[in-house]
């Protein structure tokens, strides 16, 4: 009998242990995504709430019955009241969107130039995602090179800058991007001619178009196709006014009050073979000290974390011997050193530099101000930055596309 | 059969590096040839169950670290496909152009239909699920049906190190 048993369970063994290899991947992949196979209070209200529905179905349909010939004469009252208030939310929302632009026309005249400060990182794709069904790539820099975990990452192609992803995961020497079409892509964009907000989401493929949505149908004859969307910056994953992409259709839903707009991505993804990751932290440290500065306020952010900010980008420049990089070209330099002296536009931005010219227009531009430029003066010396910051001031153009 | 197994994994690694560092790069092809699924065909129709769903874990475990979707998904849809290509270990022909072919096919239509059923049980918005009426499915279904003898005809050239002797955990 032993032996029968025996023989049993070694025949049955590969069973049992493609079991235990389905509970293990089960449970990984359960832990991943943070979900679990079954929610059994989730089956167990699902099953109750069915009986629940059905007693309340009969309830309210004899209680709706008696009630709906006064509901009528109220229902009337309440549509035209709440038409009243609809005419005054869109002529709000209108105000609104012309007192964004102007706030950002402001901004940009007294020198809250964010993209001054950004730090390049440039990279080559080495994979894509084996998965038809995902989208990542895999560029050459991890966290030893300065990468970190969700960082904007754009491209140049044609003289033209273009969002790319995001950076979702780092490794030390490789990081996986998720690009703009992906599914769970989420970019808050701005149309550029009028300033209205919208979200921008993947679809999947770099051939089908992006959908923005929430952009209210009201501004139907102001846009059009070919206008170009912009990240609006306010998540603080993307940085303002770089390049998405271009409106390729408008569409009014007749059951939606927000337009059905899609977006042609700037950046050809099918010849894309070099990204830069862009380093945001320190540039709002920088925008958020100056500001304080300037205005004597510091709603805009700690002050603090800013000049530390400011002193470690000095100091790090400095003692990595970024000057002896700095005369390289990003684009056109050597990978390893290129995105030290990047930093250096972090405490004196050049004064023509706008973003697009600034991938290549940076290093060498700066390399003097970086190898004269101790690092204690950074620290040390809160009056330094604002003077060579200003320096930048209402000749930065924030897009030139 | 460690021999097996460790040899198995050499060439995973070898077919996951053609694979993400290669024809991921080729941006004519319409899809990627799944060339990891089309060696765990391989393997477990020639070794049998064990070998195959160990392989398959293998296998899933190498597309998981560098795939963006959730992490196990590869692990348990590619160990049911070692199981299930393991359960026909020497009933099914796999010699010749044709037969491989049709395997290809079917093995490849198993994995979205597999995925599909797996997204099922899991937080919608962490696995996607493939659309069957696409021209991306149709297209894998036809790369990997051209791509299967091909590959089959390659890893039979390793035979003496894929292969056992005798079936012993069959």
């Amino acid at each position: 009998m032993p032996n029968t048993s025996q023989f049993r369970f070694k025949s049955r063994f590969p069973i049992f242990f493609f079991f235990f290899l389905i509970l293990v991947s089960g449970t990984l992949l359960g832990l991943s995504t943070h979900g679990f196979i079954i929610d059994f209070r989730q089956l167990g209200f699902s099953f109750v709430s069915t009986f629940l529905r059905g007693t309340h179905g009969i309830y309210s349909g004899i209680a709706g019955l008696v009630t709906d010939i006064h509901q009528n004469t109220v229902l009337r009252q309440e549509k035209a009241q709440l038409e009243e208030q609809l005419a005054d939310y869109i002529y709000l929302q209108q105000t609104n969107s012309v007192l964004r632009n102007e706030n950002d026309k402001l901004k940009t005249q007294i020198g809250y130039m964010q993209s001054l400060n950004y730090v390049y990182y440039p990279a080559v794709i080495i994979a894509r995602d084996m998965d038809v069904l995902y989208t990542s790539f895999t560029i050459n820099k991890g966290n030893a090179d300065g990468i970190k975990k969700n960082m904007p990452v754009i491209a140049i192609q044609d003289g033209r800058e273009g969002l790319v992803g995001k950076v979702i995961e780092v490794s030390k020497r490789s990081s996986k991007i998720m690009p703009i079409y992906d599914y769970r892509c989420n970019i808050s964009a701005r149309i550029v001619p009028t300033g209205d907000i919208g979200l921008l989401n993947g679809m999947g493929a770099f051939d089908i178009p992006l959908s923005l949505k929430y952009v209210q149908n009201t501004v139907i004859n102001e846009i059009k196709v070919g206008d170009m969307i912009n990240t609006s910056g306010e998540n603080e994953n993307y940085i303002r006014n770089v390049p998405v992409g271009r409106i390729s259709k408008i569409s009014m839903l007749d059951y939606d009050s927000s337009l059905s707009i899609e977006v042609v991505p700037v950046v050809n993804f099918s010849r894309l073979e070099s990204v830069f990751a862009v380093d945001i932290k320190e540039s709002e440290a920088v925008a958020n000290r100056f500001f304080f500065d300037n205005f004597g306020n510091d709603n805009f952010g700690n002050f603090d974390a800013g000049a530390g900010a400011i002193g470690n980008t000095g100091y790090d420049a400095y003692t990595d011997g970024a000057g002896a990089e700095a005369g390289r070209g990003v684009v056109g330099g050597a990978q390893g050193g290129v995105a030290l002296p990047a930093r250096t536009p972090a405490v004196t931005p050049a004064p023509q530099a706008n973003r697009a010219g600034s991938v290549q227009g940076y290093t060498a531009q700066n390399a003097a101000p970086l190898q004269s430029a101790p690092p204690n003066t950074e620290t040390a010396t809160p009056q330094a930055v604002p003077p060579a910051f200003s320096a930048g001031q209402g000749d930065g153009q924030e897009d030139d596309h | 059969m460690i021999k097996q197994l460790f040899a198995s994994f050499l060439i995973l690694l070898c077919m996951l590096l053609i694979q993400t560092g290669i024809l991921s790069n080729i941006p004519e092809l319409p899809v990627m040839p799944d060339l990891l699924m089309i060696t765990v065909m391989y393997i477990s129709f020639y070794n049998g169950i064990f070998i195959g769903e160990s392989v398959g874990f293998m296998s899933g475990l190498m597309v998981d670290f560098l795939s963006s979707a959730a992490f196990g998904l590869g692990c348990l849809s590619r160990t049911a496909i070692g199981f299930l290509c393991g359960f026909f270990h020497r009933t099914i022909n796999t010699k010749g152009v044709i037969m491989p072919a049709v395997l290809g096919a079917a093995v490849t239509v198993s994995k979205v239909l597999l995925n599909n059923f797996i997204s099922l049980f899991y937080p919608q918005n962490q696995i996607t699920a493939y659309n069957i009426f696409s021209y991306s499915f149709l297209f894998e279904i036809g790369i990997n049906a051209i791509l299967t003898p091909f590959v089959f005809f390659f890893l039979s050239l390793f035979n003496s190190f894929l292969v056992t002797s005798n079936s012993e955990m069959r």
